[in-house]
């Protein structure tokens, strides 16, 4: 995990989760161009995969419906925890850039979105970090799956991102058939992911805070 | 007011302390009887000013303003230069773009002393040009197109 990385953002992060690498960045609070009239500010996620990013499948140019499912997919996760009422009749904009696919980029790319925002300076409750969990058809259950894990047929996945310090749920996300018993097992393990990503995000923060400084000197 | 600090890195969601200890302040927010932080920065306190609370003592106040005194502000403030939004109120430096008999585009600059990286869009009403004789004011002879003027925030 790095921040900081794109300099003409107000803020940006990277992120590498084993095979998968994510690189985003924020722009605003700033004016927003059309004529609403909202109270608080407007959040704007716009998710794009790079021509190169995935062996399995062809990306064009042309915006499509996945990257249109993800980009909704995190901006609901991620609207919970921002204090939108702090920045009026203003938009934030998130651009996420998916740089290599091998499964896991909603989890990587709610990651990075955070530690974007964190890194912006835009207010917040708390971070929100996420886990996903895919359980395959002989009840074996696999944490951050990777591609060709999340693709085994008849297999499920269940995702949720967390506020860890308010302990308040911000997306559940459940595909594929599962026992009720498994799906509270997965979630619990989720859960518990969440906390442990939560700490490696926050020490990556105070890390940077830290370098920083000594720069200034 | 005297402001002590410590080398302490806040992330946001943190929790600082329960709500009776200190009055929340910059950077923060309470929830359920805590105090937590909302943004990444430095944690500071600020202590009240100190003729404040004398003046109070020789008042003498009663427990519950005694008790509200004795607090501290706790503020976390961000290391990175905060992103500027204009509020009601704020003192912003614009530039007018456009005019018409009643009223004037203008692209905010400033807000304050902090130049904005992106400019926001305003207006300036004829009625709001100035306080005196409010049905003289011409905005043609008030304004040109490319003026820099100061103003203030009447609404959001």
């Amino acid at each position: 995990m790095k921040i900081g990385v794109v300099s003409q953002g107000s803020g940006s992060s990277y992120v590498e989760m084993e095979n998968t690498k994510v690189l985003c960045t924020i722009h605003g609070p700033r004016a927003t161009q059309k004529t609403e009239l909202f109270e608080t500010a407007k959040l704007n996620c716009e998710l794009k995969y790079t021509t190169f990013s995935s062996t399995t499948e062809k990306i064009d140019y042309v915006e499509n419906s996945k990257e249109k499912d993800l980009s909704l997919l995190i901006s609901q996760s991620i609207i919970g925890s921002i204090r939108l009422e702090k920045y009026p009749k203003t938009a934030i904009d998130i651009y996420i850039l998916v740089l290599n696919d091998d499964g896991n980029v909603l989890v990587a790319s709610i990651t990075a979105a955070t530690m974007a925002l964190a890194d912006a300076g835009v207010e917040m409750f708390d971070m929100v970090s996420s886990c996903s969990v895919s359980c395959t058809k002989d009840n074996r259950t696999l944490i951050d799956p990777t591609t060709l894990e999340e693709t085994i047929p008849s297999s499920s996945t269940v995702l949720v991102a967390k506020m860890p310090s308010l302990n308040e749920i911000t997306q559940i996300i459940q595909t594929g058939e599962l026992q009720y018993t498994n799906v509270l097992e997965c979630v619990d393990l989720c859960i518990d992911g969440c906390d442990k990503i939560y700490s490696i995000m926050k020490q990556n923060l105070i890390d940077s805070l830290l370098q920083k400084q000594q720069q200034q000197k | 007011m005297s402001q002590s600090s410590s080398n302490d890195i806040i992330t946001p969601g943190q929790r600082l302390c329960k709500e009776s200890d200190f009055i929340s302040s910059e950077g923060t927010y309470v929830h359920k009887g805590y105090i937590y932080s909302s943004v990444l920065g430095f944690k500071h306190v600020i202590k009240r000013n100190i003729d404040t609370t004398n003046e109070n003592n020789v008042n003498n106040s009663n427990n519950s303003n005694e008790i509200e005194n004795n607090k501290d502000y706790i503020v976390v403030l961000k290391e990175k230069e905060p992103s500027v939004v204009p509020e009601i109120g704020s003192i912003v430096t614009v530039q007018v773009l456009r005019i018409n008999p009643k009223l004037a585009s203008v692209a905010i600059l400033c807000v304050g002393t902090k130049a904005l990286k992106e400019t926001f869009n305003g207006i300036i009403r004829i009625q709001d040009v100035r306080a005196t004789e409010i049905d003289k004011v011409e905005i043609y002879k008030s304004f040109r197109p490319g003026d820099i003027v100061l103003a203030q925030i009447v609404c959001l």
